[in-house]
């Protein structure tokens, strides 16, 4: 039955050349549309590169407390609460500081001319721990290296590209960013900027620039760095911190609080809100994308419910004698819905290619920006790209075919129950 | 004797917004298992209303329908569905086959819907050969004559094995060779295999052909 249904699919579609063709490309747009927003939130939300522990991992980047004056002041984590607290954390596997430049960093080789802007980020070597990147060639930098302040930098092989070198010979090369030089120590493989945690072009060191010991006066605690931790106790985890806290102020700061905001978070609620100190309602956001999509599916649903009322009335006589030779209303059902599903799948395939022609070019970042809550990928000179494991992920084939499958049903169902009600008779005029 | 159709004061009245048409005015009827009935009358008065309602595509205003010595009154879709399925076969005036299936899947609708069906293809060509049009399958509707349309609806109508034939004017649309092909096929259906014939037509001779003629007029049986 589900065959005869395909066979009298491309019967129909033959027959009907002009509504195959319409159906097929609406179908195809809101394919392409709603399959774009999923690729873009499974890059925030699913295990892909390089943030392959994302579900483990916890973030703190900023804290706030507030001044005799009644001010209250929004800094991050100092090293020294870093060397007292979380470095030494019981229940985490990994624990990394980190300083994010808050623009873009010049790049370029010593004695050639041309710069150009990277994301750069200062980071020690837990932090590759935590942070999965694939070295291409080279390797981290190395404790040693951390410790002694050596200024050594792992870069993106797309910077290496840039800067003229292949993976293997850019390493032991000099370059300067941020006007300090820095030895290349490895090259990794970029990702995808559409991943604020995780994109970064070049990790240097954070002991390679003195503010990394900056401790804000009136409350030690506080300083430059952000902190990730690879942890499974979330709660043990937000309890030794916050201990540690309160027992700071009230030793040093005559109780006046210290705000966590609810963090260390998960990676999830960063991926939806980069402002820590803003709270994160899930819920909201989960229904309020649900929303945009069933927007997005609902309006081209109309659209071809409209198209296939019009065949229904086509094809009434069809479903009169079908009837009349012992069809239930709920196997016509079926068949109509089985039918508009080859459509529907065919709209799918080509809603699927044209996803993914968009998002190969410069297209990309705009749809980037649109759901995205990081401001660096704002700049122009950032370009999002949308890499293979993203684009090809079994769960956008999934989300693709669910999203041909709801179409199917919400196009066709109301025309599809008017028809099948008609008396038998009538169909049959 | 039981009856396999038996009508008990079936009325119809078709209402529309302006006018109100009495199609069938308490027609009582009795068919037996295995007869050839025609049906005769001038046009309108309700010949096809009185077959779509036999076979359950209808449903009289008042009065009450059995087949095979049971009541179909207050059956649900499913229940209708099957009766129709498994019991009765229709042969229209206008074919009604479904012009985007070939010919021998016109031929398995009635298989497609019954359950346990098995080498529905086979029975279909078997249906095929036994109406004289094993070699044209795979034809579409559109390349048939109007013959070999109703021959093809003919073996729709008997690939299910149903007790019961109903036809209306199966030859309306034929030339008179055509029609004596078709009225042959369909008496062997009645004396070969038994099952029981309701024929619809305005034609003297097919009539007389058959075992009994039941006249209407104006919605009313007339003898
Ligand atoms: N669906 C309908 N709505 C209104 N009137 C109808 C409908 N079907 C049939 N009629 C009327 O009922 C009467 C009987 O019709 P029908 O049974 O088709 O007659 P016949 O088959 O004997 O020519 C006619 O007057 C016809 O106009
Ligand atoms: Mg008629």
């Amino acid at each position: 039955m589900i065959l005869t249904g395909l066979k009298q699919a491309w019967q129909l579609l033959k027959q009907n050349k002009l509504f195959s063709t319409i159906y097929i490309v609406g179908t195809a747009l809101a394919i392409a549309s709603t399959t774009i927003f999923a690729i873009i939130y499974y890059v925030r939300l699913a295990s892909v590169y390089p943030e392959y522990q994302r579900e483990r991992i916890l973030t703190l980047t900023t804290l706030s407390y507030e001044m005799p004056k009644g001010l209250r002041f929004t800094p991050g984590v100092s090293f020294k609460a870093m060397e007292e607290c979380f470095y030494k954390l019981s229940d985490a596997e990994a624990v990394s500081a980190y300083i994010d430049e808050s623009r873009l960093t010049p790049i370029f080789v010593p004695g050639k001319k041309s710069s150009f802007d990277i994301v750069m980020r200062l980071a020690d070597p837990a932090y590759f721990n935590i942070i999965n990147y694939e070295f291409v060639s080279g390797r981290p930098f190395s404790q040693e290296d951390f410790d002694s302040g050596i200024p050594k930098v792992a870069i993106s092989d797309r910077v290496a590209s840039s800067l003229g070198f292949n993976s293997v010979d850019a390493i032991g090369q000099t370059v300067n960013i941020g006007f300090v030089d820095y030895e290349i120590c490895g090259v990794f493989r970029e990702g995808s900027a559409v991943n604020n945690l995780s994109y970064v072009q070049a990790v240097a060191p954070y002991t390679t620039n003195p503010a990394y010991e900056f401790s804000y006066p009136g409350c030690a605690v506080t300083g430059m760095l952000s902190v990730m931790i690879l942890s499974d106790h979330k709660d043990a985890v937000s309890r030794e911190i916050n201990e540690y806290f309160r027992k700071y102020s009230s030793s040093e700061m005559e109780g006046r609080k210290i705000e966590t905001y609810g963090q260390p978070r998960t990676a999830l609620m960063g991926a939806f809100n980069s402002n820590a100190e803003f709270e994160v309602d899930l819920a909201r956001i989960i229904r309020q994308n649900a929303l945009i999509l069933l927007v997005l599916l609902l309006v081209p649903a109309l659209n071809l419910s409209g198209l296939i009322a019009g065949r229904m009335d086509s094809r009434m006589g069809e479903l009169g004698i079908r009837k009349s030779f012992g069809a239930t209303r709920g196997s016509l059902l079926c068949q109509v819905l089985w039918e508009n599903l080859w459509l529907t799948v065919i709209g799918g395939v080509l809603g699927l290619l044209l996803t993914w022609i968009l998002l190969s070019t410069d297209m990309a970042s705009a749809f980037a920006t649109i759901l995205s809550t990081s401001n660096k990928l704002n700049d122009p000179s950032v370009t999002v790209r949308f890499t293979s494991d993203m684009l090809f992920a079994p769960a956008i084939f999934g989300l693709a075919f669910l999203f041909c499958v709801i179409l199917n049903i919400l196009s066709a169902i109301i025309p599809a129950y008017y028809a099948l009600n008609r008396p038998i008779v009538k169909s049959l005029k | 004797m039981s009856s396999i159709i038996k009508l008990n004061d079936i009325s119809k009245i078709y209402r529309t917004k302006t006018i109100e048409t009495q199609a069938l005015d308490k027609v009582n009827l009795e068919i037996e298992a295995g007869e050839f009935v025609s049906i005769m009358g001038p046009s309108g008065c309700g010949k096809s209303t009185l077959l779509n309602i036999i076979g359950l595509l209808d449903v009289p205003t008042t009065g009450t329908v059995e087949l095979c010595g049971k009541p179909t009154a207050g059956l649900k879709d499913k229940a209708l569905a099957h009766l129709r399925n498994e019991t009765l076969g229709f042969v229209f005036q206008s074919f009604h086959l479904i012009p985007t299936l070939s010919v021998i899947d016109n031929v398995t609708v009635p298989l497609i819907y019954r359950k346990g069906a098995k080498n529905i293809r086979r029975q279909a060509l078997e249906a095929l050969e036994k109406v004289g049009l094993g070699h044209r399958v795979n034809h579409m509707p559109s390349q048939l004559s109007g013959g070999q349309a109703q021959r093809v609806a003919i073996a729709r109508a008997i690939i299910g094995n149903p007790s019961i034939i109903l036809a209306d004017e199966p030859c309306g649309n034929l030339d008179s060779k055509m029609s004596a092909e078709i009225m042959d096929l369909l008496h062997s259906l009645n004396r070969e295999d038994g099952r029981t014939i309701v024929m619809v037509t305005h034609n003297e001779d097919q009539a007389r052909a058959t075992d009994r003629i039941i006249h209407f007029f104006d919605g009313r049986r007339v003898e």
